[in-house]
């Protein structure tokens, strides 16, 4: 379970985050919606642990690895545009994200290269890519290495509805199996095939809730 | 494919500097026939040094692009502290790279100029000991305190903007160029001190004040490393970094 306790974050005087509160459990996908500069996206920083709230903790199972410097494992993250090097193929940019831990292979890469429908351009460079392709491999990343949690920031953007659904379908899969799904999204139809539990997000607040 | 050292293109781009160096120590005026003197002459040749660090400095920025720096990266090691390590391996790996170029153009280059007939060993200039030895304990010495640089480098780019490290590149480069020392070492607290001065040919009264004064001036650089090291593992940099 993450649970986010009283989580403040500021940038020069500007309030991004006031006093957030939330426990996210295995086996749910969790939306979360606002209008750009709402404060998901440095919420999910700070769930990653690229950002130190400036006040309040994140815990993982009661464990805060922020206290003791670490990034948080099992954890992988989509977040905001992805950036990989434009000289390799898609495929060797996930061999070498890949390699960082040594954890998965050939095989574990390609599948998610599958599950995102970017299997047949795997061996073009990412300079060749168009928007929706980079998005598409900032997803398989993400996915595949298996992660616990999996956090997601506008992962749909530019991708074509057959591949959103097939996706959202993996997603669903996953959930079952137990795992802690958190996508943020400016739209909330995004979400609308994922069954999820949404927090809107308003002036950097929780304004609602749905389940 | 590879990637944990270098793009190709950064890597050619690295070899071209290393190779305008070699080039110049190359042509450099000289009466030296002997090869282990014209070897020595290369390598120790302030252009060499220049154009190393130069190639180091093109490298370690490649080390602090994006590619590297962003969130996807950054959350698979296990701290901020085992994803600078990491970088920094890739910048042992370099400089080895490069100083085996220098010393296999050299070889060949000094073997070029002096032909087979001059290749009988001799005694260094300035103390009792063969030149092969001194030449040896030179590329040593350039590689650990290349390393030392790069690794500096590296560290500064987080803080400083490209701009900012070029300036400083140009102002080593400076104080390599003017800054002489003219003067024998004869003991410890005569050392110099000035970093351009690590990689110059010095006399010292014995080999032995030499090596011990360079470990001094090592030991201080490692503990300027360790002290920015500290600073950049810590949590709160993790914002900046990407």
């Amino acid at each position: 379970m993450i649970e986010i306790r009283n989580v403040c974050k500021s940038f020069k005087n500007n309030i991004i985050l006031n006093d957030i509160n939330m426990k996210l459990e295995e086996g749910n996908i969790y939306g979360f919606v606002g209008r750009n500069g709402s404060g998901k996206t440095v919420l999910l920083k700070i769930i990653c642990g690229l950002y130190m709230p400036d006040s309040g903790s994140v815990l993982f199972d009661g464990e805060n690895f922020n206290e003791f410097n670490k990034f948080v494992p099992n954890l992988r993250a989509l977040i905001e545009k992805p950036t990989f090097f434009s000289d390799l193929t898609g495929y060797e940019n996930l061999e070498a994200l890949a390699r960082i831990q040594n954890k998965i292979g050939k095989a574990e890469i390609e599948e998610a290269l599958k599950i995102v429908n970017l299997y047949n351009e795997k061996d073009k460079k990412f300079s060749k890519y168009s928007l929706g392709m980079k998005q598409k491999l900032g997803i398989a990343q993400a996915i595949m290495e298996d992660p616990k949690i999996l956090i997601l920031d506008e992962p749909f953007n530019g991708i074509e509805n057959e591949t959103v659904l097939k996706i959202s379908k993996y997603l669903l899969e996953e959930k079952s199996k137990g795992k802690i799904i958190i996508i943020s999204s400016h739209i909330m139809e995004d979400l609308n095939n994922l069954s999820a539990t949404l927090y809107l997000f308003d002036n950097g607040k929780v304004a609602k809730m749905y389940e | 494919m590879s990637r944990d050292l270098i793009s190709p293109k950064k890597m050619i781009i690295s070899f071209l500097i290393l190779s305008f160096g070699l080039l110049a120590a190359f042509m450099s005026p000289t009466n030296e026939m002997n090869f282990w003197n014209k070897l020595l002459e290369m390598i120790t040749n302030k252009w060499v040094t220049i154009m190393l660090l130069v190639a180091i400095v093109n490298a370690t920025t490649y080390l602090n692009s994006d590619e590297r720096k962003n969130a996807n990266f950054l959350i698979r090691f296990q701290n901020l502290s085992s994803f600078l390590k990491k970088n920094i391996d890739q910048i042992w790996k370099i400089v080895l790279i490069f100083i085996l170029y220098i010393m296999f153009v050299s070889f060949f280059g000094s073997f070029i100029f002096c032909g087979h007939n001059n290749i009988e060993n001799i005694n260094y200039l300035y103390y009792n000991i063969p030149m092969w030895l001194y030449i040896l304990f030179y590329v040593f010495k350039l590689y650990f305190f290349m390393l030392g640089m790069g690794i500096l480098t590296y560290l500064l780019q987080f803080k400083f903007s490209n701009y900012i490290i070029v300036i400083l590149l140009m102002v080593f480069i400076a104080m390599m160029l003017v800054v002489e020392v003219s003067t024998k070492i004869d003991d410890i607290y005569n050392m110099p001190i000035l970093i351009s001065n690590y990689f110059k040919i010095i006399e010292y009264s014995t080999f032995f004040l030499e090596i011990f004064s360079n470990l001094i001036q090592l030991i201080i650089m490692n503990f300027v490393i360790l002290i920015i090291f500290n600073y950049y593992s810590n949590k709160k940099w993790r914002s900046k970094i990407i």
